[in-house]
């Protein structure tokens, strides 16, 4: 599993000051300093200018978010202030990796050991586009005196800057000590230059979204309670729904179910078609195999069953062994995943489509605004004798005000595929493999036809250069027990969401959507007006006409 | 045109320009001799009215020119203007992202982007389940 540690650059953010660039240094893994780690600085533009072997410096970053607590290092929450913190981040994987948003492009450096040496690869994605740009250092073995560092500088307005600091570099296309790596604008070519004083030749990359606003928030709060008795006026709470608890049901009260290795399959069978079993057996059944009520493939190691047991059937105890359930419903936690807001606004909510992946139920649309900013958590209830199941996807999120806890989509199925042991046993199986193809293809077919012409409605509201609701698309059909066994077996949620095309003048040629109340006079730049009333002001009844059309239309203040 | 606050320059002064229709206020129209050319120039205020104008500006004759004037209603009440309170639909500084806004346009193309569950391999291995009675 890839640990790595997301520091998001987007407005807001204060990574960049004006005048000068912030760098960030990053130990990568298996050095001599820091034996199988990380470490995060952040330095000042003087020192890494003057290309000196700068002093672990001490900051505080904003925004930045561990993705994975499983650090042997204690997790350190960062923020960014004025101040100074070290932090280092250790990992016993093989490969780490940092990302830095600098919307609408991705950059990571991934820290891997290839054999003796420590390579670094430095790969650029920008959304709708698929990365082809990437560079590797590597570092060879008598490097490791010192730790090998790969500096990144992000400029103020969007440039990224590469250096690998003091190391011998191995490899035709791998930069000198002195040389920093621009990442173009085109994500194909990769640009190697020396840093000039005024950086006018290094082709620059625009951050088109960074914004120098201000959100204003919601402009109606209502009160929960009546601030004169204390009533509560408007419930905003929400109670916890969780997942079922699992009763305490034995199995083995009538059958013997038991787990089973494919050796102790064998020797169950050899002993159950042993003469001297046989005998016995057939004084309760006409069959031998009568004694089996069923064998399945459970897609699972079930490793709950841990208890040694000696196979019965009817009221013989044979000597082939097995471990044994001790309940019949069981969980499986498939941990969670969160669903974060991109574009962090509108966008987020009426444009962007979310799906879940369910292994052995398929791909389940959600409801995007239930998600949103929401952590899903996603637990079945498995029933070990017949392999049927429930599935609980519960949404925690505290947001607008309402602190939400619940299982909101449920479903359930059957994930044990069945062995037939006997001939009729197989017909029965073949039988229910042909039901479910015959559901599957008219799932399918009503996929294709009814949400084809739902994809072409949605599509003319986007053709009209509007952001507008997005359709959702069947992506898979129903599972039958049997073919559950091929599917896909990783849960994952699937966000699809539109490309925003914002000019990099818009926000002062036209402004962003509002709605409260202000004195003009007290605003700046592009401004729209909803509501105004122009009584009172000293001017005929038609320059009153038009001043309210320019002020509804547009004016700059 | 739509800009509150304006930056004049080369501002010149009439005293004896002749106002061609005396009740209109709105739009005016003035004659004035002048031996600077003023074809380019395109406002001008009229402090007797109170107000500013955006002006067309003909040249009659020889130093002659016609003015025909529409008041700017922004900029002749700028300060009642500012002190106005009213509900604000779009701001360039000032604003929510969380209202739809047709102003933002998208690509034909989307993005698709699939995140795992922290624990994605509960279903990786296989077991034999045997029920037997």
């Amino acid at each position: 599993m890839i640990k790595y540690i997301k520091i998001p650059i987007r407005r807001g953010t204060a990574f960049a000051s004006v005048d000068t660039i912030t760098a960030f240094q990053i130990d990568l893994p298996y050095s001599a300093l820091n034996t199988s780690g990380w470490s995060l600085a952040k330095h000042s533009t003087t020192q890494l200018m003057g290309i000196e072997e700068p002093t672990l410096a001490t900051d505080l970053f904003k925004d930045i978010e561990i993705h994975n607590d499983a650090f042997n290092f204690a997790h350190i929450p960062i923020r960014f202030e004025d101040g100074v913190q070290v932090a280092y981040y250790y990992s016993r994987d093989t490969k780490s990796r940092i990302e830095f948003y600098c919307f609408p492009a991705v950059y990571s450096i991934l820290g891997g050991r290839d054999g003796t040496n420590c390579r670094a690869w430095i790969r650029r994605e920008d959304l709708g586009k698929t990365w082809s740009c990437s560079r590797r250092w590597a570092f060879p073995s008598d490097a490791w005196g010192v730790a090998p560092r790969i500096y990144l500088a992000v400029s103020s307005d969007g440039v990224l800057f590469l250096m690998a600091f003091g190391r011998q570099m191995i490899g035709d296309d791998n930069p000198t000590t002195t040389e920093w790596v621009v990442m173009s604008e085109d994500v194909n070519t990769v640009a190697w230059g020396i840093y000039p004083e005024n950086g006018a030749d290094i082709e620059k990359m625009k951050l088109e979204y960074y914004f120098d606003g201000v959100e204003v928030e919601e402009t109606t709060r209502y009160d929960d309670t009546d601030v004169n008795t204390g009533e509560i006026k408007r419930d905003n709470t929400s109670d916890i729904i969780g997942t079922p608890l699992i009763p305490d049901v034995d199995p083995n009260a009538f059958v013997n179910v038991y787990k089973l290795s494919a050796l102790q399959l064998k020797a169950f069978k050899t002993e159950l078609f042993s003469t001297s079993i046989a005998d016995i057996v057939k004084r309760w059944w006409d069959k031998t195999t009568d004694c089996i009520v069923a064998l399945n493939i459970a897609p699972l190691e079930l490793e709950h069953v841990t208890r040694s047991a000696q196979i019965k059937v009817g009221t013989h105890t044979m000597e082939a062994g097995a471990k044994q359930a001790d309940g019949v419903l069981f969980k499986v936690n498939c941990g969670t995943v969160e669903v974060r807001p991109y574009y962090e606004n509108f966008a987020d909510y009426e444009a962007t489509v979310v799906q879940c992946y369910i292994p052995f139920i398929g791909f389940i649309p959600l409801k995007t605004i239930d998600v949103m900013g929401a952590t899903l958590t996603l637990e079945y209830i498995v029933n070990i004798v017949t392999g049927d199941f429930n599935v609980f996807l519960k949404v925690a999120r505290n947001k607008f005000d309402v602190n939400l806890n619940a299982v909101l989509y449920e479903s359930s199925g059957k994930m044990f595929s069945q062995i037939p042991v006997t001939s009729s046993d197989y017909s029965s199986v073949l039988q229910g493999a042909i039901n479910t193809m015959t559901s599957t293809a008219s799932t399918v077919a009503s996929a294709t036809t009814g949400n084809v012409s739902g994809m072409i409605a949605g599509g003319s509201s986007i053709a009209s250069s509007v952001l507008g609701s997005a359709p959702a698309i069947q992506r898979s059909g129903s599972f039958g027990n049997n073919a559950s066994i091929c599917a896909m077996r990783r849960p994952f949620v699937l966000i699809e969401r539109p490309r925003i095309a914002i000019p990099s003048s818009l926000q002062d040629d036209k402004g962003f959507m509002a709605n409260f109340s202000a004195t003009l006079g007290s605003l700046e730049g592009y401004t729209e007006v909803r509501h105004v009333n122009l009584d009172g002001i000293d001017l005929t009844a038609s320059e009153k006409t038009r001043l309210e059309s320019i002020l509804k239309n547009g004016f700059y203040i | 045109m739509n800009d509150l606050t304006k930056t004049l320059t080369n501002e010149r002064i009439y005293n004896d320009a002749r106002l061609l229709n005396s009740e209109e206020v709105e739009r005016p129209t003035v004659t004035l001799i002048s031996d600077v050319d003023l074809t380019g120039y395109n406002y001008a205020k009229i402090d007797d009215f109170g107000r500013s104008y955006f002006a067309r500006v003909e040249v009659v004759r020889d130093n002659l020119y016609r003015l025909s004037l529409e008041s700017d209603v922004l900029s002749s009440r700028a300060d009642a203007v500012k002190s106005l309170t009213a509900v604000i639909g779009r701001n360039s500084r000032k604003y929510n992202s969380y209202f739809h806004d047709n102003e933002l346009t998208a690509y034909s193309y989307r993005t698709v982007q699939t995140k795992l569950f922290s624990n994605p391999e509960v279903f990786a291995g296989n077991s034999y389940v045997l029920v037997t009675v």
